[in-house]
Order: C-alpha cells, then structure tokens, then sequence
C-alpha cells in the first residue's frame, strides 16, 4: 500500500500528499531560507580610525553587535539629564568616525544605503529614530562651510 | 578649559566720596548707565565658568543664570538671537511659515508712553526654578536639570505642547516638519518641543552660552547664581535687577537691567 499522509482542511476536504514529495519540498525550502538567511551581516563602510590589533577590533565589533541600542539609550540619559558627556557611547563620536566627512561631490545622509547605521538597518528592516533629531554625518568645520 | 569672564566692578567706592556721590553711583548703576563702567580695570579677568571633568555629573550646587543689561544693547540684542540661530540652526525650517517658525530667542520691545523711551530686549527660556512648563509636561520630558537648566528631553515628548500653554514667556516651539541637516551638538526634530537650552553643551564644557559669547561687551553676564563670588551674583546684590513677570513668584534665572 501506498504511504500517504491525509490531512483534514478547514472545510472538510481531504488532501493526500505522498510523504516523500512533503520532505523534499521542506528540504527545498530550508536550504533556499538558509541560503538567503546568511548570518554575516552586510559588508560596511569602514570606520575612520582603526584599532591598533585585530583583537580589540573584534572585542568592539562584537560588543558592539550586541549591545549598541543599550549603550546608546544607557548614554542618552546620562547626558540628557547629568550632563556626561564623554566620548565613549556618545553617538556623535560614533558618527564622526564611522560615517565619512561629507566633501563637495558627496555627502552620506542616513537615508543612503551606504550610511553606515542604515546598511544593517535596511539589512534587518528596523526602523532607526535617532536621526530625526540628531546629525547623521560628522559637522563640517568651519573652514569647510566658508568653501 | 575654562572661560574667561570680564570682571564687573563691583568695588565699593572709596572712603574719600561722600554720599551724594556714592548715591549717584549707585543710581546710575542701576540704570545701567554704569558709572562703574568707566572704573573697570582693562584686562582683569576672573576664571569663573569652571569646566567639570567630562565623565563628572552636574551638581545642585550651581545654578546657571543670566543678567542682561538692555541699555547696553544698542540692536535690542539681535547680535545675540543671530548667534543662537547659528549655534541651534533654528528659524530656517523650510516648509514652516512665519507664524510655525521656531523661535528660541524673541525680540521684545516696548514703549513707555510717558517719556516715549524704547526698550527692546531678549526674551529667552528664563529657567525658572519652578517652572511651569515642568509642572504640566505629562510625560516628564520637560525637567529641569540639578543646575537649573529648564531642558525638553525630546526623546520622550510626546509633543502635546501643554508646556508651550503653561509658559508665560512664550519661549518654546514646535517642530512641525521633518529637518535635516541639524547641528550634531544640538539635535532638533518633529513632533518635539524645544527652546533655549542655555547652550548646555558648552557649559557641561566649561565655555558660555553663544548669546553671552556676541552680546556686546558687558552687556550680559552669565554665571553661578548660588556663588556669591561670582560676578553675576556680585552685580546683582550690589544693583539688583528684574525679572519679567516678577508677579508670577518663578525665580528666573535670566534677569535684566534696564526694564
């Protein structure tokens, strides 16, 4: 006899599907999932300064992967309310090094794919508020502005 | 860092004048007229706005204010808005009109219509220390820091805009439209209110406020008020000074001369 699956629809129907076909379309599926799901995430612009070894490159990246939204909220409230300003975890520090300084033929807005917090934000599809308000690209000297 | 601040002379006058004199000096220095001007010795200079280290939290035991005198302001204080337009980047919202543009800093005038006299002056968030705009805010986005800086934490209004109802200074505005291109120093957004913020990321440096920065020499002074040896609080217990809307019991932090 014949290995089948019957399965009861909503409406009362019933539906036999020979099993053999259900596992090589799930199989189909996942590897076509898997093959778009890749884990790395996109390629990025890389930042202005560099670490000195690769270790503490990828302490940061990691830590940063991670825990970037926690830090940022973390610092917004110790600026916004006691006044803490250092350079560590202050989004203006993240975006003078990691978004490029905009010159006359080109300027990254947050808006642009190339935007450093937009790649994986596009990537991922989360929204990014930050930059309703705050600058999304280092400020131009003042010697810049006078050109 | 720390700034530098133009010694006001507050020295009482010398033995040898007699009280006629020392009354007229006190008269016109009230009126800002300031004969104490002339006796202001050129290049004293008296390091007050101290900078905290960066990773250090404000304290209570400051509390910034301002003292402008408006008979030293011969453009009623233009100089000062146009230097908080640049430092913000407000009053050019593109799609706002007139009437929608934000404005952190207004030009009043008035007239007394005795000695047809004209005063203009700057009218700015005056930091009150209970200030209304906290006491509605529904959310807590408007507070006043430990120092005494009355600031709009944007990332949690809502933009109901109670506290613009509750200023009687009217010195807050509404975004209305998406902006770009805001200073990183000072981020402005939609649906969000905002006013002077007495240039706060200058002070937590240890600099002064823009305004104070292109206000004309010796017309505004700005320091601690909690510091009885700070030139503001010097000045104002030697000549006194007025709030606006002094009827309102809000102990503003900016006072003026000359109103």
């Amino acid at each position: 006899m014949r290995d089948v699956r019957a399965s009861f629809c909503k409406g009362g129907a019933v539906s036999i599907v020979p099993t053999p076909i259900i596992r090589t379309s799930v199989a189909l599926c996942l590897a076509l999932l898997l093959g778009a799901c890749d884990s790395n995430p996109p390629e990025l612009m890389a930042a202005t300064k560099q670490f000195a070894t690769e270790q503490e490159k990828s302490l940061h990246v990691a830590e940063m992967r991670t825990n970037h939204m926690h830090l940022l909220t973390h610092k917004r409230d110790e600026t916004m309310y006691r006044g803490i300003r250092t350079a560590k975890h202050s989004l203006n520090a993240c975006i003078d090094c990691h978004v490029p300084m905009p010159t006359a033929q080109k300027v990254v807005k947050h808006t642009d794919a190339e935007h450093f917090c937009a790649t994986c934000h596009i990537e991922v599809a989360v929204k990014l508020d930050c930059f309703q308000c705050h600058a999304d690209r280092p400020a131009l000297t003042t010697a810049e502005v006078a050109q | 860092m720390s700034v530098e601040v133009n010694k006001i002379d507050c020295a009482e006058p010398n033995d040898q004048s007699n009280k006629i004199d020392r009354y007229r000096r006190q008269f016109l220095g009230a009126l800002g007229v300031t004969a104490a001007a002339a006796a202001i010795a050129p290049g004293v200079f008296l390091r007050e706005v101290q900078a905290k280290p960066d990773g250090q939290a404000i304290t209570n035991k400051v509390r910034w204010g301002m003292l402008i005198d408006t008979n030293k302001l011969p453009d009623g204080g233009d100089s000062m808005i146009a230097a908080c337009k640049k430092e913000h980047g407000w009053g050019d919202d593109p799609h706002a009109s007139p009437a929608q543009q934000s404005q952190w800093v207004r030009k009043v005038t008035f007239k007394d219509n005795l000695t047809k006299h004209e005063t203009a002056l700057p009218v700015m968030c005056q930091h009150c220390e209970t200030a209304p705009c906290v006491d509605v805010c529904p959310t807590g986005a408007s507070f006043k820091r430990d120092d005494g800086i009355v600031l709009v934490d944007k990332h949690i209004c809502i933009g109901c805009r109670y506290c613009m109802m509750a200023c009687p200074y009217k010195a807050r505005s509404f975004v209305h439209e998406h902006l770009e291109n805001q200073r990183p120093e000072s981020p402005r957004g939609i649906g969000t209110v905002e006013s002077c913020t007495l240039c706060v990321h200058k002070i937590d440096k240890g600099e002064q406020p823009a305004c104070i920065e292109a206000a004309p020499a010796k017309a505004a002074v700005f320091g601690d008020l909690n510091d009885p040896e700070s030139s503001i609080s010097k000045a104002l217990a030697k000549y006194g000074a007025q709030q606006i809307r002094s009827d309102l019991g809000l102990n503003t932090g900016v006072r003026y001369w000359g109103i």
